[in-house]
């Protein structure tokens, strides 16, 4: 071979085939990586955290997720430094963070601050560094977290209080008996006893927290931040705005007080709700939460210090109108003033102050709340004791042979005022005609109740609450103050008052009529006159109070409510909206239905419901002509009803079988004259007052009274027989045929005529 | 290091003065140019080189020394000193001789031709143009008509001669030497996060004593049958030439830098090898195998480390030779002896950072001639293709001498490389320099 082939063979090997080596691919960089393996299950963590709120998670899960946290954290512990000796910087932390996501900025230096504030709570040391040995503070709190795990196992899902499951009341106890235990196990496995950390950080910490997750392209807020303000009212409730968390047993006891809650909680989820409010079941374990919740309200620090301030209560009703959690309509100012009416009317018994200037909600009104929930529990305890059925007259007997009330609920309260509860009792029981509510929840205005074969749980648990209602209407706007109710009076100033001080609440949840302003005097009349109980002695008692509240209550809230929603389920509804924010309804259909539905409406006014039923079309017109005349807040407005109409209308009904029924004496079913005569000794004073009618001079005032009395009281007979204002011509031909011709009668219709001609011309 | 290797020079320069009479010496002067448009290796792609050798040419020389001492111009880091055989000849009787030194001796036809650094240290100051260097230590030669012996021992261990390194101020590997593979420069702490960090290098050199004091005992056994069959069996426990590099990191959070330390450490091996050869007139046959047992090497268990595994190579050769040329074509397979790292930064798709063999498989053509022109002048060539299917390369290489005088030689040489990325499956020497497409030119004056 020539030298000259080998210089070709070279010029061939560069110009043609080595252009393939030399034009060689650029070679990509190598990356030096941590094992990814130990990371991997970190992206499971947050969901399995997420799930602990749902009926996904259970016990495994999450000991997977820990062990993985706990696995992650002990190796960053150990492939990690910081720019300190044995420990990372502020700095290095967030240099961290900012590397991790990629975006130096997002780790404010405020979020750092407020982690180092938490790293020192529970781990001690300072806020300028975390020590590896703080570190592995952490990791062994994974650790201690994780072995607690087998602990709860058997009560997982009761203790997450998850819904597919019903544990027994023994249950539940078993549960959160072994979370106490743990929880107080972990808490004092921290540095926690001796921090300073307060709940003001952990919420710097939850708005940084915040910003952080916001920082994130597609991240909303974090949900927690909507639950800071009720859980930091809850706190400042249960251990006041400056707790002193300096010690293990004030920590035990936190821990034990937050544990309560959850207690209470967990009875509210499984054991509460869904239940129908008037059964047993619920009225048991309502009990055991209500006295768990008092309970828990009595060891509060700040109840055992200078008592619970208002302002922070207002703060905890902000934060549940915040999140929606208080009734539609109302506002966390309006239910704190008739917090505020309800604690320095009825709980605070000081009769020298009134409670002028109290601030606080303090020990002695938890003491009268215990006392009156003790005398409903009395009461309740007696109904809960009797056979599932039996008589009025069964009942009467029972209740006579119950010597002794003993509640075993709060008995470090006195007997004194339970028996004083239980007096109460039997006077509502004993009435001649006593108070009955159907299953249905209609309150019952029949002559024969005591016959009624609807005595039951349901009803006297419904006059138990009623009962406790007028307690507390009485207590706190009767005259004299005192807590025995056989001695107390409501008078026109009382109800006046309870309007004034409910105002706002009343027009919020649409119980009180904005535009008719305050109804104390109105409702003060009708409990003084119209009730079975009225005498018109311009006082109301027990008696008359019970009767009025009873009514309003059953027909006037409940009654009511029934019937709309019958009625705005038909094709009655319009698409404008009354007042009371409900559909007007066309006034033809609702007279249709109305008479066709009368006796499922009104079933509880049998009486009526008989009467109406006998009624020929015209003589129905006329009734209702009157009916709805009287019931009418706006003459204007004919052809329509609203809310405000269709409740006068349940309630005048209620009134006026309670007339009925108290004048009616021999049960026919009509007024007579002498039956109107008789019952007229509650209105006459009225009409007194009303045509200023006094005996004048010094002589004969009694003979002058009576002539006033018995001129008034066939005027009365007149009005109702006649349905007009008396005059000489009308009441004439009236007295004339009831001495010698056909006794006039007087009946529903004209009574609401009556009404009528009274309305108009008092106005 | 720097002053070590001014030992060398000196020690070179000693033997060019006194032994003048049985020593050649020569120093030479290169340029060495890197082709390929993605060269990236190193910053820059040209390098000379001046340089000084030691060779003696007869093997009945009491002192045995083939030597070179090369420094790159400008760049210290690609100087090198290389001691193929430096060693003291001690014949004891006409059949035995002592040998005190570093010696090459034919142990494995596979070893020698391959390079491969099994048994005796490879020089990979290029890892593309490797050589065998001889052992250190006390050979014992015996020969007998039929049989040879040669057993060798020694307390001293020289491992593989790679490309030099350095690392910088901030501790990284510099781009400085061209066949320098070095290790990954980017840390990526942890898995998500969207930023990595540079990674800031430290060797933790163990004692060099530690290093050197090495024990190695080994033998191999000759014996021709018939005149044209020679048999060829070598057995050795000694240490690995190839140091095991075990490593360990650390991610600094506030610094946003890996901290990775490298522990070289050196592991015992066996090595078993079996050659038999055929030869007959201008003819060459042969077959060989080696089989290589690597003990295994105790590391603290948190640094990613090595694991060696058993492997067994065979190789086959024919060759055929004249006067002026030589054409030798030959096959080697290495099975097992796979390299597995172990540890935290063990990657399921990155190569290890240690290697045992350049390559595992490879098919090679090898052509040489030798062409007077006149009495002094000369030319002499070699080509080589080196291909590997398994290892998915390809490496031409051209040598070419020109003899002007007695003295004065010029000569080129050229390697061109094609190649796959390594893989954790394809781990090769060869790969890393695909763009190392190199041309060298170069003179030596001899003196």
């Amino acid at each position: 071979m020539s030298f000259k082939n080998i210089l070709l063979i070279l010029t061939i090997c560069s110009v043609t085939g080595c252009s393939e080596f030399i034009n060689g691919k650029k070679k990509e960089e190598e990356v030096l990586r941590f094992n990814s393996d130990r990371f991997a299950c970190l992206s499971k963590v947050p969901e399995t955290l997420r799930s602990l709120n749902s009926e996904e998670s259970s016990p495994e899960n999450l000991e997977e997720s820990l062990v993985c946290l706990e696995t992650s954290l002990t190796y960053f512990k150990k492939r990690t430094k910081g720019t300190v000796p044995d420990g990372y910087s502020v700095q290095d932390i967030r240099s961290f963070f900012g590397n991790y996501l990629g975006d130096k900025d997002r780790v404010s230096d405020q979020m750092a601050a407020q982690m180092m504030k938490v790293k020192k709570a529970l781990f001690g040391g300072t806020e300028l560094i975390i020590a590896k040995s703080e570190l592995q503070g952490l990791i062994d709190l994974v650790a201690n977290i994780r072995q607690e795990i087998p602990n709860l196992k058997p009560v997982w899902s009761i203790m997450l209080i998850n819904n597919f499951i019903k544990p027994d009341k023994s249950q539940i106890l078993h549960s959160h008996k072994l979370l106490q235990e743990s929880l107080t196990k972990l808490v004092l496995s921290t540095n926690l006893v001796r921090s300073e950390y307060s709940f003001a950080d952990f919420k710097s910490l939850m708005t940084e927290a915040e910003k952080f997750v916001k920082a994130a392209p597609g991240q909303s807020s974090v949900d927690i931040m909507r639950w800071l303000p009720l859980a930091e009212s809850v706190k400042v409730h249960l251990f006041s705005d400056r707790a002193d968390m300096s010690s293990t047993i004030k920590w035990k006891e936190a821990v034990n007080m937050v544990m309560e809650l959850h207690l209470i909680f967990s009875l509210y989820q499984y054991h509460y709700k869904g239940l129908e409010f008037y059964s047993p079941a619920a009225f048991q374990t309502g009990d055991e939460i209500l006295v768990a919740a008092i309970s828990l309200l009595d060891r509060s620090w700040w109840m055992n210090k200078d008592g619970i301030p208002f302002k922070e209560t207002e703060k905890l009703l902000q934060a549940f109108e915040t999140l929606k959690i208080i009734p539609e309509g109302t506002t966390a100012k309006t239910m704190n003033e008739s917090y505020q009416v309800i604690v320095r009317k009825f709980l605070d018994r000081d009769k020298a102050n009134k409670a002028v200037g109290l601030k606080t909600l303090a020990k002695k009104h938890l003491a009268t709340l215990k006392s009156e929930y003790r005398g409903f529990k009395a009461v309740q305890d007696f109904n809960n004791s009797l056979p599932g059925s039996f008589t009025y007259d069964q009942l009467i007997e029972i209740l006579n042979n119950k010597q002794t009330v003993q509640v075993q609920t709060f008995s470090e309260i006195s007997d004194e005022l339970l028996q004083l509860s239980w007096k109460d009792w039997h006077f509502h029981l004993k009435q001649p005609l006593p108070l009955l509510y159907l299953k249905t929840g209609e309150l019952v205005l029949d002559r024969n109740v005591k016959a009624s074969s609807e005595w039951s749980w349901d009803a006297l648990t419904r006059l138990n609450l009623m009962k406790f209602l007028n307690r507390l209407l009485m207590m706190s706007f009767g005259t004299t103050r005192t807590m025995d109710l056989s001695k107390e009076v409501l008078d026109e100033d009382s109800m006046r008052q309870f309007y004034a001080d409910f105002w706002n609440l009343g027009v919020q949840i649409k119980a009180f009529d904005e535009r008719s302003g305050n109804s104390g005097k109105r409702t003060f009349f009708e409990a003084d006159h119209f009730v079975y109980a009225g005498n018109g002695d311009k006082e109301v008692r027990l008696d008359e109070s019970y009767e009025l509240v009873n009514i309003i209550f059953s027909a006037g809230l409940n009654g009511l409510k029934k019937i709309q929603n019958d009625l705005l389920k038909s094709s009655c509804a319009l698409a404008e909206n009354d007042d009371f924010g409900n559909p007007w309804l066309d006034e033809a259909c609702f007279k249709k239905l109305l008479r066709q539905n009368f006796s499922r409406y009104f079933k509880n006014l049998t009486a009526l419901d008989k009467w109406v039923s006998g009624l020929n079309d015209e003589e129905w017109d006329y009734y209702y002509s009157q009916l709805i005349n009287f019931a009418r807040s706006k003459p204007d407005t004919v052809g329509r009803i609203e809310t405000g109409d269709l409740r006068t209308l349940v309630v005048i009904n209620h009134y006026i079988e309670s007339m009925y029924l108290k004048i009616d004496l021999d049960e026919d079913d009509k007024l007579s004259v002498p039956e109107l005569i008789d019952g007229s000794a509650r209105f006459v004073p009225f009409f007194k007052n009303h045509f200023k009618l006094e005996p004048r001079g010094p002589f004969l005032r009694e003979t002058q009274e009576y002539l006033i009395d018995y001129a008034l009281s066939r005027v009365f007979a007149c009005m109702v027989i006649t349905g007009e204002m008396p005059k000489i011509k009308s009441c004439t031909p009236a007295f004339f045929k009831d001495a010698f011709l056909t006794k006039p009668y007087s009946n529903r219709s004209l009574i609401l005529r009556t009404l009528n001609s009274l309305k108009s011309s008092i106005k | 290091m720097v002053r070590m290797r001014g030992f060398f020079f000196a020690f070179l320069l000693s033997f060019s003065s006194f032994s003048w009479a049985q020593l050649n010496s020569h120093l030479i002067l290169q340029n060495e140019s890197f082709l390929s448009p993605e060269f990236e290796a190193s910053n820059q792609s040209e390098y000379q080189f001046i340089g000084f050798g030691l060779r003696n040419r007869l093997d009945s020389e009491k002192i045995i020394l083939d030597a070179e001492a090369v420094m790159a111009v400008g760049n210290p880091i690609l100087n090198y000193i290389k001691f193929k055989e430096a060693a003291l000849i001690m014949p004891n009787s006409s059949s035995e001789t002592l040998i005190l030194g570093r010696r090459k001796v034919l142990w494995s036809e596979m070893d020698e031709a391959w390079a491969l650094g099994t048994i005796e240290p490879a020089f990979e100051w290029n890892p593309l143009n490797r050589e065998s260097h001889g052992l250190t230590g006390l050979f014992w030669v015996t020969q007998q008509p039929w049989l040879q012996l040669t057993a060798f021992v020694s307390p001293v261990y020289l491992p593989d001669q790679g490309p030099g390194f350095d690392i910088n101020s901030e501790g990284q590997f510099s781009k400085a030497n061209p066949w320098f593979q070095r290790p990954p420069k980017t840390f990526q702490p942890f898995p998500g996060s969207s930023a990595s960090s540079d990674i800031q290098y430290k060797v933790r050199k163990p004692p060099e004593s530690e290093i050197v004091t090495q024990t190695s005992l080994g033998g191999s056994l000759e014996s021709e049958i018939g005149s044209s069959l020679l048999l060829r069996s070598s057995y050795f426990y000694k240490p690995m030439n190839q140091l095991a590099l075990a490593y360990d990191g650390i991610y600094n959070t506030g610094t946003n830098t890996g901290e990775v330390e490298i522990l070289p450490q050196v592991g015992h091996h066996r090595v078993t090898a079996a050659d038999l050869i055929y030869t007959k007139e201008n003819y060459r046959l042969g077959v060989s195998y080696m089989k290589d047992q690597p003990d295994k090497i105790e590391f603290d268990p948190e640094w990613t480390a090595p694991s060696f595994s058993t492997a067994q190579m065979y190789s086959t050769f024919a060759q055929i030779s004249s006067a002026k040329q030589l054409l030798r074509v030959e096959y080697l397979n290495i099975n097992g002896g796979e390299v597995k790292e172990t540890g935290e930064f063990a990657s399921s798709t990155r190569a290890p950072i240690t290697s045992r063999y350049p390559f595992r498989e490879a098919l090679r053509g090898r052509y040489e001639f030798n062409l007077p022109l006149d009495r002094l002048q000369k030319i002499k060539m070699n080509f080589s293709w080196t291909h590997s299917k398994k290892n998915e390369f390809d490496l031409v290489q051209i040598k070419g001498q020109y003899q002007l005088s007695r003295r004065w030689n010029t000569y080129a040489d050229m390697q061109f490389v094609k190649a796959k990325p390594l893989t954790k499956e394809n781990t090769n020497e060869i790969s890393p320099h695909e763009n190392n497409d190199r041309f060298m030119i170069g003179m030596s004056y001899e003196l």
